[in-house]
C-alpha cells in the first residue's frame, strides 16, 4: 500500500510541475461485483481499455456499466463508427435506451468518430462515454491525448473497446477479455497486488441469458 | 451571458513587408530593376528598387521611358499567381500566431490576435513569433498593434525606428502622419491644401466638419485616427425588411484564416440586424461563393447551421460557423476548395424571439456545454442521422427490430414502460411480454450485413464453425472450432408478403470461449449475425 501511495504523490507532483490544474480522481463503485473487486469502482476522471476478441465480452461489461449508468437516470453515449451495436442486446443487458445516445459517424478518411469522441468527453455532459474502437494500424498519439484532456475537462469516464491493446491510448485501467475471464493488465490508480486478485470469471453470457440447456437435466 | 459569450475587444497585428514583390523575385536593393505590368494601356512600372526609384524610375512610368532613363534597367513582368501562392504560404506561417489572418493589402498582412495573444503569452510575444515565423521567407518586415488593421499599418510603416510597436488600447493615433494611413490621392490633396499633416490634427476636428468637406473616407481616417475600431470595412447588407443576410468580398480567398478574418465584422452587422428586430438565429446558412461559376456546384458552397438555441451571441455563432466551415471543404485534405473564395455571406434560415438563458441553480456547471448545443454541433458535423436514440420496433427481422429516434426523448410524454423483472400481471402487459419476449437472448453486436461461414451440423444443431477471414485477427487462419454449447434454434418466420421473405433458424453458440449468434436459411446456407460479445 505504502508504494502505491508513493506513486501516487509522485505522479501529483509530476502533474503540478507540469502546470496542470490538479484533478480529482475518484473510483466510484460500479455496483458491479467483479468489476468492484478488481478495480475498486470506476475511474473518474479516467479512461478504461477494454480489449479482446470479439465475443469475449468486452461489450457486454461495457454494457452492463452503461445498464448502471441509466438505470440511475444519467445519461450514457455510444460511440459506434463500426456500426455494430445492437440496441434489443443492450436492452436485454438492462440498458435504458432512453438514456443512451448512440452516434454513428460515417467515415469519410478524417476519423470522424475521432473528434465526436473528443467533443462528447469534453462537453461534460455524459458521465459515461463508451467506444467501439475501429481496427487501426497506428492510433494517432494527438486524439488519443486529446481523448485524456477532454476526459478531465468533462470529469467523466472513457471506456475504449479495442480488438488488441493500444498503446497510444494512455488508459488509467487496461483489462482484457479472453478465455472466460477478465484480466487487469495494467491499473495506474491501484496497484493490483493490494487487491490480490488480477482476473475474475467473466462466463460468454450472463446467467439471466444464460439459453443453453442444463447438461445435468 | 456567460464569460465565454463575451466579445473580446479586437487587436491587430500588421506585417508590413515593404519589397514583398520585389524580393519573391530576388531582386536586392541596390540592383536597378522594376516590375511591369500592363496599366491604362501601356506597360508600366507597378514596383521598383529604391536603386531604380533613385533613378526616375516610379510607378506609373512607361517601360519606354524607364529604358531611356536607365538603359539597364531591369524589367520584370508581374506574376499574379505567383504572388497569390507565396501570399498564401505567409498566411499559412502566420496562423502559429492567429487563426484569423488575411492579406489585407498587398504589402500587408493582419491577424486579429485577441484570442490567441494570452495563450501565447501577451502581445510582445505574438510580435516575436510572428516576426520569427515570416522573417523565415526572407522578406523585409515591420510589424505593429492596435486596436484597427490600418491604424497598426499606419503604425508599422509611419513609426520609423520603433518597430514592433504595441499601441495601447483605446488612444488616439497622435502625431503619426495622415499619409502613413493611406488616404486616396484626392483626400491626400484635399489635406494637403489646408495644411493637415498628421492624424492629431485630424481627430482635434468635429466629426460632422469632417463628415461635411472630407466624405465618407475622410471620417473613416477621423475615427482611426481618434483610436477607434473601424475595421476593413467590406461587410454589407444585403438582405431585405424580411430576410437577413450579410455578405463581404473576399477578393479570392484561398486559406481558411482569410475568412475566419472576415467572420467577426460579418457577424457584428448580422447581430445588429438581428438585435434591431429582437430575434436570435435558430438556423443560419453559411454560403461561399466561388470564383469560377461554372464549377459542378454552381460557383457556391452552401452548409447550413442549427442552433441548441435561439442565439445572437458573436462568440457562439463563429464557433458553430467554424465547425461548419470544415465540411464545406471539397477535398479531404485541403483547407478549402481549389477555387478561391470571393464572397462569405450568412442568411438566417430561421429566427426566433429572444428571450435569452438564465442557468437554473440546478444546471450543469458553466464550462460545461449545454446538451442542446452539443447535440446539434454534432449533428450539424457528423449528419443528422449520426446521432440518435435507439426505440424498439416490433419487427421480427433483427436488421429492423429498433428505429432511430430524437435524443433526448421526451419527458413530459412518456409511453408505458415495461415492468422490471418478475411476471406481469395485467393482461395487456402478459400479452406484450409473451410477443417481445425472445426465446433466446440478443446479442450485443450485430454485423452490419450477416457474413457467410461453414458449419458442420450434428444431431440438428451446429457442432463445429469455420469463422469468416474477415472477423479473424491478421495473424490467425480460419479454423474448425468445436462448438462447446449450443442453444436453439429460434425460428423466425414472416414478411411472406415481401419478396425477401424473413425465414432464419438461430442459434446461439460458444467457441472457445467466445459466443456468437448465427442463423441458416431454408437453402441451408449458414451466416454469422452477431457477437455476444
Amino acid at each position: 500500500m505504502g508504494a502505491a501511495l508513493e506513486l501516487a504523490e509522485l505522479r501529483a507532483k509530476i502533474r503540478a510541475l507540469e502546470g496542470g490544474a490538479s484533478v480529482r480522481r475518484l473510483r466510484p463503485a460500479t455496483g458491479i461485483g467483479w468489476f468492484d473487486e478488481l478495480l475498486g469502482g470506476l475511474p473518474r476522471p479516467g479512461i478504461v481499455e477494454l480489449s479482446g476478441p470479439e465475443g469475449s465480452g468486452r461489450a457486454r461489461a461495457a454494457l452492463l456499466l452503461a445498464a448502471r449508468h441509466t438505470a440511475r437516470g444519467e445519461p450514457v453515449v455510444w460511440v459506434d463508427p463500426l456500426r455494430r451495436l445492437f440496441p434489443p442486446g443492450a436492452l436485454g443487458l438492462g440498458v435504458d435506451l432512453d438514456h443512451l445516445l448512440v452516434v454513428r459517424p460515417v467515415e469519410d478518411g478524417s476519423a470522424p468518430w475521432a473528434w465526436a469522441t473528443e467533443q462528447l468527453l469534453r462537453s461534460g455532459c455524459f458521465p459515461l462515454v463508451v467506444l467501439d474502437l475501429p481496427p487501426l494500424r497506428g492510433m494517432r498519439r494527438a486524439a488519443a491525448h486529446g481523448f485524456a484532456r477532454a476526459v478531465e475537462h468533462g470529469g467523466c469516464t472513457l471506456v475504449a473497446i479495442t480488438g488488441r491493446q493500444v498503446r497510444e491510448l494512455p488508459a488509467d485501467v487496461r483489462l482484457s477479455t479472453g478465455a472466460g475471464q477478465v484480466t487487469v493488465v495494467r491499473d495506474r490508480g491501484r496497484d493490483p497486488l493490494v487487491f490480490g486478485r488480477t482476473s475474475a470469471a467473466l462466463p460468454v453470457l450472463p446467467a439471466a441469458a444464460e439459453p443453453f440447456p442444463d447438461p445435468a437435466g | 451571458m456567460t464569460a465565454a459569450d463575451a466579445p473580446v475587444a479586437p487587436r491587430y497585428l500588421v506585417a508590413w513587408l515593404p519589397a514583398f514583390r520585389l524580393e519573391r523575385c530576388g531582386l536586392a536593393a541596390s540592383e536597378v530593376a522594376a516590375l511591369v505590368d500592363e496599366v491604362k494601356s501601356a506597360v508600366r512600372i507597378v514596383s521598383a528598387t529604391p536603386a531604380a526609384l533613385e533613378l526616375g524610375l516610379r510607378p506609373g512610368v512607361t517601360a519606354t521611358e524607364a529604358r531611356a532613363l536607365a538603359p539597364d534597367v531591369q524589367l520584370l513582368p508581374v506574376d499574379p499567381v505567383g504572388e497569390r501562392e507565396d501570399r498564401a504560404a505567409l498566411l499559412r506561417a502566420a496562423e502559429a500566431v492567429s487563426d484569423r489572418v488575411v492579406f489585407a493589402w498587398d504589402d500587408a498582412l493582419v491577424a486579429e490576435i485577441s484570442l490567441t495573444t494570452s495563450a501565447l503569452g501577451g502581445e510582445r510575444a505574438v510580435v516575436e513569433r510572428a516576426r520569427t515565423l515570416l522573417a523565415s521567407f526572407g522578406h523585409e518586415l515591420r510589424l505593429a498593434v492596435a486596436d484597427d488593421p490600418l491604424a497598426a499599418l499606419g503604425l508599422a510603416t509611419g513609426r520609423v525606428g520603433d518597430d514592433g510597436y504595441l499601441h495601447p488600447p483605446g488612444l488616439p493615433l497622435g502625431d503619426l502622419l495622415l499619409l502613413a494611413l493611406r488616404p486616396s490621392e484626392g483626400l491626400r490633396d484635399a489635406f494637403r491644401v489646408v495644411g493637415l499633416r498628421t492624424c492629431a490634427e485630424l481627430a482635434a476636428l468635429s466629426a460632422s466638419s469632417v463628415a461635411g468637406r472630407y466624405g465618407a473616407e475622410g471620417l473613416r481616417l477621423y475615427r482611426v485616427a481618434r483610436g477607434a475600431h473601424v475595421g476593413l470595412g467590406d461587410v454589407e447588407d444585403v438582405g431585405s425588411d424580411d430576410e437577413i443576410r450579410v455578405s463581404t468580398a473576399l477578393a479570392g480567398a484561398t486559406t481558411r484564416g482569410e475568412l475566419l478574418f472576415a467572420l467577426p465584422g460579418l457577424l457584428a452587422l448580422l447581430v445588429q440586424r438581428l438585435a434591431a428586430q429582437d430575434l436570435a438565429v435558430v438556423r443560419l446558412r453559411v454560403v461561399l461563393g466561388l470564383d469560377t461559376p461554372q464549377d459542378s456546384a454552381g460557383g457556391r458552397r452552401v452548409g447550413s447551421i442549427r442552433l441548441g438555441r435561439p442565439t445572437r451571441s458573436i462568440p457562439r455563432l463563429e464557433r458553430a460557423i467554424r465547425a461548419r466551415l470544415d465540411t464545406l471543404v471539397t477535398d479531404p485534405g485541403s483547407e478549402l476548395p481549389a477555387t478561391p473564395i470571393d464572397e462569405l455571406r450568412l442568411e438566417v434560415e430561421e429566427a426566433a424571439p429572444e428571450v435569452g438563458w438564465q442557468p437554473g441553480l440546478t444546471d450543469r456547471a458553466e464550462h460545461r456545454e449545454p446538451l442542446p448545443d452539443l447535440l446539434s454541433r454534432l449533428a450539424d458535423q457528423l449528419g443528422p442521422d449520426a446521432v440518435f436514440r435507439a426505440v424498439p420496433a416490433a419487427v421480427w427481422r433483427p436488421e429492423a427490430s429498433w428505429r432511430a429516434a430524437a435524443f433526448p426523448a421526451p419527458t413530459l410524454v412518456s409511453g408505458r414502460r415495461p415492468r422490471p423483472g418478475g411476471r406481469p400481471d395485467d393482461a395487456v402487459d402478459e400479452q406484450e411480454h409473451r410477443e417481445h419476449t425472445h426465446p433466446l437472448p440478443r446479442p450485443a453486436l450485430l454485423l452490419e450485413r450477416p457474413e457467410r461461414l461453414e458449419v458442420v451440423v450434428d444431431g440438428g444443431g451446429p457442432a463445429r464453425v469455420r469463422l469468416p477471414v474477415s472477423t479473424l485477427g491478421d495473424r490467425d487462419a480460419p479454423t474448425w472450432l468445436p462448438v462447446v454449447r449450443r442453444a436453439g434454434p429460434e425460428r423466425l418466420y414472416g414478411e411472406w408478403w415481401t419478396p425477401t421473405v424473413l425465414d432464419r433458424e438461430y442459434w446461439v453458440v460458444e467457441l472457445e470461449a467466445r459466443a456468437a449468434w448465427i442463423f441458416r436459411d431454408p437453402a441451408g446456407a449458414w451466416s454469422l449475425h452477431g457477437w455476444f460479445d
